[in-house]
């Protein structure tokens, strides 16, 4: 509950538990489902007709085929892969990484040590209250622009979810496991890897969850703002140069990014944690 | 994470030395921070890297001159009313779905799917049809604020006990006393997390819009500074930024856990 995303993953969990009746009912006729197709039916839809038909003026939005048809020749075309697509992917996996590594010694540092924790602790939770990305200049100022200052910045806005969700899930272990290890007279390194970090895993992995999404906006905010390459550079780009389909495909892409990387992490880590808890 | 006070003191004297002892604690970081930074300064002596001292009389130059205050006004003001939007919008949202276990099922992955998206890259879209100005800023803010709010509040509603509403309906009871007794301890405790989440979500997205496009605001001071290279003015800037938002942000959480306390989560 420290940070509020940890806290609306758990809105997600009731859901699942009284899912069986609510996939069954009904309403005007349509299923849970049903309705969900329909309102992704509807935005396609809009998203299509509006520019053609001029409820919106196509120099603000334009048909959505459109957009589709430039995505698909954007990822076809070298130079965007090399100096957009790469660069952003690059600088998110680097950043997710240090975040997760740096986030989960730090949680184990907080769990472990009062002063630690004392110093720490009410920071973790009046962390996001601070716009990180206003360091973004400075780094630029003190490092140039380029790959070090984006993952830097990503890493700072991550890590702090992480450390949290480790903390947590540290807290949440039974004392009777944390016996077991004091009777089995296992080392530090032992005790850490094959005790602790198991038994927190599912906090853990929402962490992870988390790291990830925020590494991704942190690394597109930081490219669209000032930047040379990456996606969001791409986007601003696009933008200023009054590219509006270019500018719509590019942001298309990193929806689809964005979702896909969430869907295929909350798909890939379910069995894990049903593993874990039972 | 319940270890913020592990002794409760009783009296009044022992209450003020355990904030004096709270806020010690809180300060440490930013000491360790500050000393480090001064640290480094004096070991690199550089022109492009400021110590603390510099950057704050900076920052005391650039509080002095009437755009800058300008900046800071328009930007507290923008804050204030996409945040307070964001709670309202969001809240009133959350609640209408939440009272449908149906409805909230339907809406919860379009809702959580906005949420997770990068939404800085939208802001184009945003300038597109708003214009740069005041109106595509505040907008934006909101926007960046409101689905973590409406989220938590549609979780909260789902989970409250609908029987209470239903007994409600049968006792006649007038609709302050559904609020005072029903509606309030059921979802205070959710909704004082969301406004804490959302000020700082609105405040990320605020400087997110003013950094890219703005005529004024605080992110737009910042970006004014990259291209002259004035590190000095930006690092104090930063300092003041963090204050800004870290003031209300500890007086959020107090206040949240007060209310947890009161009324359970």
């Amino acid at each position: 509950m420290s940070t509020g995303p940890v806290a609306t993953e758990s809105a997600t969990t009731p859901l699942r538990k009284d899912k069986p009746e609510i996939v069954r009912e009904r309403r005007l006729g349509l299923t849970v489902r049903g309705w969900t197709i329909v309102g992704a039916l509807l935005t396609v839809l809009f998203l299509e007709l509006a520019p053609r038909l001029g409820l919106v003026d196509s120099f603000s939005l334009v048909p959505l085929s459109a957009m589709v048809m430039r995505a698909f020749g954007l990822l076809t075309d070298p130079e965007f892969l090399s100096q957009d697509l790469v660069p952003s992917l690059l600088s998110i996996l680097v950043a997710f990484i240090f975040a997760v590594v740096s986030g989960v010694l730090i949680g184990l540092l907080v769990w472990r040590f009062d002063w630690a924790r004392k110093t720490l602790d009410p920071w973790l939770a009046t962390y996001y209250a601070i716009p990180t990305f206003a360091l973004y200049p400075l780094l630029v100022a003190l490092l140039g622009i380029g790959f070090v200052p984006i993952v830097l910045l990503a890493t700072l806005f991550a890590v702090v979810a992480m450390i949290s969700s480790t903390v947590d899930g540290l807290d949440g272990i039974p004392r009777s496991v944390l016996r077991l290890a004091a009777v089995l007279q296992l080392d530090p390194f032992q005790r850490t890897f094959k005790v602790l970090l198991p038994a927190a895993l599912p906090q853990i992995s929402v962490g992870l969850r988390l790291a990830l999404s925020y590494s991704l906006i942190m690394v597109l905010a930081s490219e669209f703002v000032l930047s040379t390459s990456g996606l969001g550079h791409f986007i601003s780009n696009a933008y200023n140069d009054f590219a509006i389909t270019d500018m719509y495909a590019g942001v298309l892409l990193v929806f689809v990014l964005a979702l896909g990387l969430n869907f295929a992490f909350a798909a890939a880590l379910r069995p894990q944690s049903k593993r874990v808890l039972s | 994470m319940s270890l913020s006070t592990a002794v409760t003191p009783r009296t009044q004297a022992g209450r003020s030395r355990g904030v004096l002892a709270s806020i010690g604690w809180i300060l440490i970081l930013p000491a360790v921070i500050l000393i480090g930074w001064a640290i480094t300064a004096a070991t690199v002596d550089s022109l492009v890297f400021p110590g603390p001292l510099q950057s704050l009389a900076r920052l005391g130059e650039d509080l002095s001159e009437p755009g800058f205050r300008q900046s800071i006004v328009s930007t507290v003001t923008l804050l204030l009313a996409g945040w307070s939007l964001a709670v309202i919008v969001g809240t009133l949202v959350g609640f209408a779905l939440g009272l449908s276990n149906f409805w909230s099922a339907v809406f919860e992955t379009p809702l959580f799917a906005l949420y997770s998206i990068p939404k800085v890259t939208l802001y184009p879209v945003f300038l597109l049809f708003l214009g740069i100005g005041d109106a595509s800023r505040l907008t934006f803010a909101f926007f960046h604020g409101v689905f973590p709010i409406a989220l938590l509040v549609m979780a909260a509603t789902r989970s409250m006990d609908k029987n209470f509403l239903k007994l409600a309906d049968v006792l006649v009871l007038p609709w302050y006393t559904r609020l005072r007794l029903i509606l309030i301890p059921a979802l205070l405790p959710s909704i004082v997390t969301a406004v804490r989440i959302a000020f700082g979500l609105t405040l990320l997205g605020l400087i997110l819009a003013e950094m890219f496009s703005a005529q004024s605001g605080l992110g737009r001071e910042l970006v004014s500074n990259v291209a002259n290279v004035r590190v000095d003015h930006i690092a104090g800037q930063v300092v003041f930024i963090a204050i800004l938002a870290v003031i209300p942000g500890f007086a959020l959480r107090w206040g949240e856990k007060r209310i947890t306390r009161r009324y359970g989560s």
